[in-house]
């Protein structure tokens, strides 16, 4: 077994070790690469749905600004989901969250930053 | 329709036409986050400034920014193409549309702004155009 491989085996192993820590979360991937003049909307196309688990690392409110908002990082297996964009959301415990920047995958885990209107 | 929602449909209605579609330029308006990997677009920001509004008649002047990114490293040439297009649709022509907005597009210019601080593989040129917009 490669490098590589033992390294995403062992991710695997530490998402199943840590238990319910693990939360369920549904990754909602939009495909948004064109803007419509005439509708003055993002073109929106093969949404995809992926379920997973992720580690909540960190929850707070953002102070210091005009509209504050809480903010959220979650950890998941890099090998679970393609890359993320801004148009894209999750779904925590029923609660929908916006994916902001910044989004840091080291090939092995991802650290997704998230959002939700106060 | 109001001054502001009026002008961005005005200006919009170009870049939506059939023609300009035809000269497969990416566009993209500001405030919209291109994800495709793009290795050559423009991004469109509308500036108004002074103007008036009266019960009926709206008007506004300002300038049309358009950011045109292209491959860092390749020279300017593409960014001159890309420019030109722009020109022969915006130049010193009087837009009327369905939305009864009229609008004159004056002189462009163009200027290097550098490699994109956010993709170190674009290059970014400024294309400005000043326009001056009204409504009956």
């Amino acid at each position: 077994m490669g490098l590589k491989a033992r390294i995403q085996k062992q991710v695997r192993y530490a998402f199943g070790a840590v238990g319910d820590l693990a939360k369920p979360i549904t990754l909602l991937q939009k495909n948004t690469t064109e803007y419509n003049f005439g509708t003055e909307l993002p073109v929106a196309t093969t949404l995809t749905t992926t379920l997973t688990k992720c580690i909540e690392l960190q929850q707070k409110r953002e102070k210091g600004t005009e509209n504050p908002s809480i903010v959220k990082k979650v950890l998941l297996s890099a090998e679970d989901i393609s890359d993320p964009d801004i148009y894209d959301k999750v779904v925590i415990d029923g609660v929908t969250w916006n994916i902001v920047a910044p989004y840091d995958n080291d090939g092995f885990l991802i650290t997704l930053s998230l959002t939700k209107e106060a | 329709m109001d001054k502001y929602s009026s002008l961005s449909k005005t200006i919009f209605s170009i870049f939506d036409s059939a023609l300009w579609k035809l000269e497969n330029i990416k566009t993209f308006p500001d405030n919209f986050t291109q994800t495709g990997g793009l290795t050559e677009f423009i991004r469109v920001s509308i500036i108004p400034s002074g103007g008036s509004r009266e019960s009926t008649f709206k008007s506004a002047s300002g300038v049309l920014q358009i950011d045109i990114f292209i491959v860092s490293g390749n020279g300017p040439t593409q960014a001159f193409y890309i420019a030109d297009r722009l020109d022969k649709y915006l130049v010193s022509t009087t837009t009327a549309i369905a939305q009864k907005g009229n609008i004159q597009l004056l002189q462009s210019s163009l200027a290097p702004l550098g490699i994109d601080s956010a993709n170190a593989g674009l290059y970014r040129y400024k294309y400005t155009i000043p326009f001056t917009f009204f409504e009956v």
